[in-house]
């Protein structure tokens, strides 16, 4: 395969990769783009999102700056309110632009598109298409990508490094998996649209595939790591296998239910009952837990999410996915039997560093979606705006990445030769010869990592359970240097892949360890038992994680952009 | 009490090493609500690291998990292993397509197929509406008109179940067809006559046979026969309006 | 394990029975089959029609000609494969043509029932006539 020179290379195609890919050429009627993604584009986990995605279509009853203040009140003020502006604003045209491509949203009986409630929203304003929005629009997105010629897609590519010319982006390193070649692809800038790494936890919504892969890139760049700390919680995934039971559920009116039969979250947070903020929906499950009015299962813990009273019609028609995973996993038919649900790690509020315009602080470097953090999800992300953020930021990252290519010269080829063939040298080194074998299991390292993860940095956090996180990834990156891959065949080594999506997964963990045990307040999803309260003299700023070989990472600490609104109390 | 254990026998292939696939047995726990993708994993994890498989979202949607299961075209993902246990599951990969080695099969062709039935919205220029004028409208009515097909998941059940694909590589194939008339029903879209070189041709419906089998294995009740017999009717309907009124517009 | 080599994909082949390997398959095939004897049907029925027109006596010589067991047994060999046709065809009308009357879908089901139904009427309608 002649790999060419691109002018735009986008690493990972899911909603923000391929958004960016259609902006960028839709820029420039001269650009080269690139997608590399490790699955077919399909594949993406955008495929799973169920509930919806947030936007001002309707002005009559709601208004771009209740939008921004919802978003900032739920981010615990964290946001940075001008990314917040920008991004309430370009969320209608970006949400009609997806209809124009053909996305099947649902529509009201006079041929407008549907809006319903949402959890933190304070008018209805996220459009969905069914119960299948992430599937909807991703495949809406891909399909309207394959009309531009000048989009080439590396499909089962996987990236195992950014390669840099003094301390520039000038490509990547990546590996066929189809061949097992490593080759460099030289690009003048690069987006990282790998989304987030919710499988550095055991109990997740989150794909197989998320595991992190270009944040840590970014990271060990020397791009800071932003807001780690913040892991939100989905209130409502099945015990077990973690799969979503959607928000639009309780959206639809849908309760949840402790071992009393109460509603329980009168007690929390009566104004909102279940369509409260995801970080105090899912505290709440802690403390109900704690009080033993939970049920017990199998799989730990559970309450129960009720659907009954909602009735058959509705359900068939607004909530059918949910029926059928139901059905499928647990057995059970939600319009005769409560669903048992229980928080699963869901989102990474946190992520690559980027400005407003997806710009990270490395040149020729931008980031987009749930790998990035632009500043607009702050402490705690409102359902259904992440959809929207895929559109608003992918298609800024494209345009941002075809200006910034256009000052840029073509890489050298034979320099990223050099670097690729290092990489190749490294990875080989480490996995597949024969020195360093310590004989273990890489499962066994990863599920060591998923354990400390919520042992140490689960919902409710303690400086000692924080610490002990932190040197119990220190202990599994020093197993990880001498584990290696009995495959060692060239073609889908998918072993390898793994031992490297490992490496990946437990620089992520460091990140997010590290940042949580220095933020000694509690704020959004990050809940410290030994800080209570919401610390904004000390703690009203983002933290920035920085790569330091063999150390612990340096945490840093960039100011919150305010612009309109004061910080304030968050109760709902 | 010994813990209950099954048995899987799985399709290996080394591409630099076997001329054929051959099998190879696991046997393993059992647990009464795992799912064959979850019998992968474990031997994966703990038995066997070389055993290579797609899989993803584990939920039924992405699609990556198609695979053959005692004969059958299967996600992996959401087939339970208590539907045959105790007996032994046999585990292929997906019928009518290459294998690169153990049960991922090669897509280029799936993918090539895709993209030549133009799924994308295809409007006049003229009559492109911007942005800022909102969105088209469409009743409810009009999206469900179309909605069943845009279910597709790409999960290939329905080529592997096609015989005719089996035997006639051409064929362009249950779900591309499906998904050509998921757009051609779509009330905002107006580009039938751009895709109908390769829908109505010999290689596209007319190749079919309405054996209907791809229909039964998908996993989204999609019913790509009923959307390829469909076509089949407007396109005969329109050819027909051709030659008898000339001088009429298309529909 | 023999030497390694240039990697190549396995291509499978389809064996020529394979309508033999579901059961699925093989009554596609039985369906497809049954369109030779409906053909059948049509010939011959067109053929006593030409007979009926040279004369009740050429007609009733033929109808003589077929009353042996061997046809017999091919006749009713040929109605099972006709009706099943018939029943096959019928059963997926409805996924073939969706009918709408003004702005209302008919349910699939009605059009099944239709078919089947507009089937017996004249059969029952045939059968009378010739009872009488």
């Amino acid at each position: 395969m002649n790999i060419p020179s691109h002018d735009v290379l986008i690493i990972g195609g899911g909603g923000a990769g391929l958004r960016a890919a259609i902006a960028a050429v839709e820029a420039d009627e001269h650009v080269s783009v690139g997608i590399i993604s490790k699955v077919y584009p399909m594949r993406s986990h955008t495929v799973s999102a169920e509930g919806g995605l947030a936007a001002v279509v309707r002005t009559d009853d709601d208004s771009l700056d209740w939008h921004a203040f919802d978003t900032i009140k739920g981010s615990d003020f964290l946001a940075d309110q001008d990314v917040v502006e920008t991004f309430v604003n370009e969320a209608p045209g970006e949400a009609v632009q997806l209809e124009h491509w053909g996305c099947p949203w649902s529509r009201d009986p006079d041929g407008r598109l549907s809006v319903r409630a949402f959890g933190g929203m304070s008018a209805k304003r996220t459009l969905f298409a069914s119960d299948k929005t992430g599937f909807h629009m991703l495949h809406s997105l891909f399909q309207t990508s394959l009309k531009y010629s000048r989009i080439q897609r590396y499909d089962e590519w996987f990236v195992t490094s950014l390669l840099m010319e003094d301390g520039q982006v000038s490509g990547v390193s990546a590996l066929d998996l189809r061949t097992g070649n490593l080759v460099a692809i030289p690009a003048r800038s690069v987006i990282i649209s790998t989304g987030g790494g919710g499988r550095i936890f055991p109990f997740t919504t989150n794909a197989a595939i998320k595991t992190g892969d270009g944040m840590a890139m970014a990271y060990r760049a020397g791009c800071p790591l932003r807001d780690m700390e913040f892991v939100q919680y989905h209130p409502t995934g099945l015990p077990g296998t973690g799969i979503l039971m959607t928000e639009a559920s309780r959206g639809e009116g849908g309760h949840l239910i402790n071992n009393k039969g109460d509603r329980y979250l009168s007690e929390y947070i009566p104004g909102k009952m279940e369509l409260g903020p995801r970080d105090i929906v899912s505290r709440a499950f802690v403390h109900e837990q704690r009080a033993g009015r939970v049920f017990e299962g199998p799989y730990g813990h559970y309450v129960h999410l009720d659907l009954r009273h909602l009735g058959e019609s509705l359900i068939v028609e607004k909530l059918p996915f949910v029926r059928e995973l139901t059905r499928n996993y647990v057995g059970i038919d939600p319009v005769h039997e409560p669903i048992p649900v229980r928080p699963v790690v869901h989102y990474m509020m946190g992520g690559v560093s980027t400005d407003i315009t997806a710009k990270t602080p490395i040149d020729g470097l931008f980031a987009a979606g749930e790998t990035a953090c632009v500043g607009l999800n702050g402490a705690n992300r409102l359902g259904s705006n992440s959809l929207t953020e895929l559109l608003v930021f992918g298609a800024r990252a494209g345009r941002s990445a075809v200006e910034a290519a256009s000052g840029r010269a073509a890489p050298s080829a034979t320099k990223l030769e050099e670097l690729a063939r290092a990489e190749e040298a490294r990875i080989h080194d480490q996995f597949l010869s024969s020195t360093a074998d310590s004989g273990e299991r890489i499962a066994d390292i990863r599920q060591g990592l998923q354990k400390a993860m919520e042992a140490g940095a689960g919902i409710y956090r303690t400086e000692e359970e924080l610490s002990a996180a932190c040197a119990a990834i220190a202990q599994l990156k020093e197993r990880y240097a001498v584990v290696s891959v009995d495959d060692h065949s060239r073609v889908y080594n998918t072993q390898l892949i793994a031992a490297l999506e490992l490496g990946f997964m437990l620089d992520v963990a460091e990140t997010v360890a590290h940042a949580a045990l220095e933020r000694r307040e509690s704020r959004g999803s990050h809940s410290r038992s030994d800080f209570e309260n919401r610390d904004d003299e000390k703690f009203l700023k983002h933290s920035l994680a920085y790569r330091r070989e063999g150390e612990a990472p340096r945490i840093d600490y960039q100011p919150v952009t305010i612009t309109r609104w004061t910080p304030e109390e968050r109760t709902y | 009490m010994t813990e209950p254990r099954i048995t899987l026998e799985v399709a290996r292939y080394s591409p630099e090493e076997d001329d054929e696939p051959a099998f190879q047995k696991y046997e393993i726990p059992y647990r009464e609500d795992w799912v064959v993708l979850d019998a992968l994993n474990h031997i994966k994890d703990y038995v066997d690291e070389t055993l290579t498989y797609r899989w993803s979202c584990r939920m039924g949607v992405c699609g990556s998990c198609g695979t053959m299961v005692n004969g059958e075209p299967k996600l992996t993902c959401s087939t339970f292993l208590r539907d045959y246990y105790p007996g032994t599951i046999t585990v292929e990969p997906l019928a009518n397509f290459p294998v690169a080695r153990d049960l991922v099969i090669e897509m280029d062709d799936f993918m090539e197929k895709l993209q030549a039935v133009k799924p994308w919205i295809i409007r006049d220029e003229e009559d492109e509406k911007p942005v800022s004028e909102g969105e088209h409208l469409q009743t409810p009515k009009q999206l469900e008109e179309f909605k069943q097909f845009t279910m597709c998941i790409n999960c290939m059940l329905c080529y592997s179940a096609c015989p005719v694909y089996g035997l006639e590589e051409s064929f362009v194939g249950p779900a591309a067809l499906a998904l050509a008339h998921r757009y051609n029903l779509d009330s905002r879209d107006k580009g039938n006559d751009e895709r109908t070189h390769v829908v109505a041709s010999s290689e596209g419906i007319w190749e079919c046979t309405f054996v209907g089998e791809c229909s039964v294995v998908c996993p989204k009740h999609v019913d790509p026969a009923a959307a390829i017999q469909r076509t089949k009717v407007a396109t005969t309907k329109d050819w027909f309006k051709s030659v008898l009124m000339p001088w009429g517009a298309k529909s | 394990m023999s030497e390694r080599r240039e990697p190549r994909s396995f291509y499978p082949t389809i064996s020529p029975t394979w309508w033999l390997k579901k059961r699925s398959y093989f009554m596609f095939m039985m369906r497809e089959l049954s369109s030779v004897f409906v053909a059948a049907f049509v010939l011959l029925f067109m053929y006593e029609l030409f007979l009926l027109s040279k004369g009740p006596e050429t007609f009733n010589l033929f109808q003589e000609s077929l009353r042996r067991p061997l046809f017999l047994l091919f006749y009713a060999i040929a109605l099972i494969f006709a009706i099943y046709h018939t029943i096959t065809w019928f059963g997926v009308l409805s996924r073939i043509q969706v009918v709408r009357i003004g702005s209302w879908t008919l349910p699939p089901i009605f059009v099944t029932l239709s078919a089947f139904g507009a089937w017996f009427a004249i059969s029952a309608a045939v059968a009378w006539y010739f009872v009488k």
